[in-house]
């Protein structure tokens, strides 16, 4: 019989690890400029999972930051604090008034008790191309405000992502997104193994307004990001099934499973016309 | 690393790494209603708690206990006698290793007004997973605690 060590279970991710708990957003920034291989930790649901498997530096708890936890309505936009959790979000009625289609993938994430740690940022940030929020933010032209100890920028999301699990973020933290309020028509949907606490297999946001198509979708490349040869080939007034075929072609390069996703988006981009068209 | 904390109503401190999951370090403190079941975060076995939010203790870390108000089933035995009485009434529980994360979450879901919808019960129990009943008879407990 194949017997684990006996303390294997009981302290597994138990080991000596350097903690500090930033209060404030300056000083997070102080312990990141000091500790930069430190990993800045929130609701836990993803580090605490790697925690478990290997071994890190250290950490930055951030979870106190109160200024972080905030969802602001503007007549322009609704901006929405790193640290709001996923069910914060859902119970937020200015993003089910005004960000529908947030709400809607919220409603899918995780599970009820994930949601109730996992934060917005936190699943951008983990990168992973599975990520069930990065294709909607994107749709949605978030921008994500980041702050160093010198400076902030706001940057379109887009522009964080550049490969697998390869951020363009350097001794930074994200302070916030913040998503335009736009009239448009969506489409969601999300493919897994079943319908409740999935890994996305793969799924496709799309966003329509009245001058353009916004398309993006989960678990399609190494990193999530726009479809533009899509998008461009549904502006175009008539197109033939081939063309979108090229298209995805273009645009999607799944590491696994690769013709399998390809065949089931194009079924997915034809149901989504035939919603929004 | 000394963590305090407050569970069930009392203070607790623990000398533990800050790393550790919080679901080793309850269950060794006696606190053995939550279970570890898939050490993932998908079955909610081992559901408790932590400042009135339900979240999964696999996947907290000892960290995370600092300063919090920690709930498990054990402290809330008065709160959950209804469902826990409707889950034993309506066949609800056969193996048991899952009962106390469902009641916790069927709890939550009842005191923060969750709709009597079939539906919507369901979708209320999707961080829970039941190996035994086939949901069924969970639902139907959940629902006839509600009237």
């Amino acid at each position: 019989m194949h017997r684990l060590p006996k303390d294997s279970r009981v302290h597994r991710g138990e080991y000596e690890v350097k903690v500090y708990r930033a209060k404030s957003v300056e000083e997070a920034l102080e312990l990141i400029e000091n500790y930069p291989d430190f990993t800045l930790f929130a609701g836990g649901s993803d580090v605490s999972v790697h925690l478990q498997e290997e071994s890190i530096g250290g950490l930055i708890d951030i979870t106190e930051i109160e200024s972080l936890k905030v969802i602001k309505l503007s007549s322009k936009s609704i901006k929405i604090g790193a640290l709001v959790t996923i069910n914060e979000i859902l119970e937020s009625e200015e993003v089910l008034e005004h960000l529908p289609l947030l709400h809607k993938v919220c409603e899918t994430f995780a599970s009820h008790q994930i949601r109730n740690i996992a934060t917005i940022a936190g699943n951008v940030i983990n990168d992973s191309p599975v990520a069930d929020l990065i294709a909607p933010l994107l749709v949605l032209n978030a921008t994500v405000i980041l702050s160093s100890l010198e400076s902030q920028r706001v940057v379109v999301l887009e522009e964080l992502f550049d490969g697998f699990k390869s951020l363009k973020m350097d001794r930074e933290i994200v302070l916030g997104f913040e998503l335009p309020i736009e009239q448009g028509s969506f489409y969601y949907r999300k493919v897994g193994a079943r319908e409740r606490l999935n890994i996305t297999k793969l799924s496709l946001v799309m966003f329509r307004t009245d001058d353009e198509y916004r398309v993006s979708g989960a678990s399609l490349n190494s990193y999530v990001k726009r479809f533009k040869t899509i998008e461009k080939l549904l502006e175009s007034s008539c197109f033939s099934k081939s063309e979108l075929i090229k298209a995805i072609e273009k645009d999607v390069s799944p590491h696994s499973n690769a013709e399998y996703k390809k065949r089931v988006l194009l079924k997915m981009l034809e149901e989504a016309l035939v919603e929004i068209g | 690393m000394q963590i305090k904390c407050r569970v069930n109503a009392k203070e607790m401190l623990f000398d533990v790494s800050p790393t550790a999951r919080v679901l080793d370090v309850l269950r060794d403190a006696g606190f053995t209603s939550l279970k570890e079941g898939c050490g993932g975060g998908e079955c909610g076995a081992c559901s408790i708690f932590i400042d009135k939010k339900l979240v999964n203790s696999c996947l907290l870390i000892a960290l995370q206990l600092d300063g919090a108000e920690i709930f498990t089933l054990e402290g809330l035995q008065d709160e959950t006698k209804e469902i826990q009485e409707s889950f034993a009434k309506g066949g609800a529980i056969q193996c048991g290793f899952c009962t106390s994360g469902f009641v916790l979450r069927a709890y939550e879901y009842v005191k923060n007004g969750g709709s009597k919808d079939e539906q919507a019960i369901k979708e209320a129990l999707d961080g829970n997973l039941c190996r035994c009943t086939g949901y069924q008879k969970i639902v139907e407990s959940i629902e006839e605690s509600m009237k």
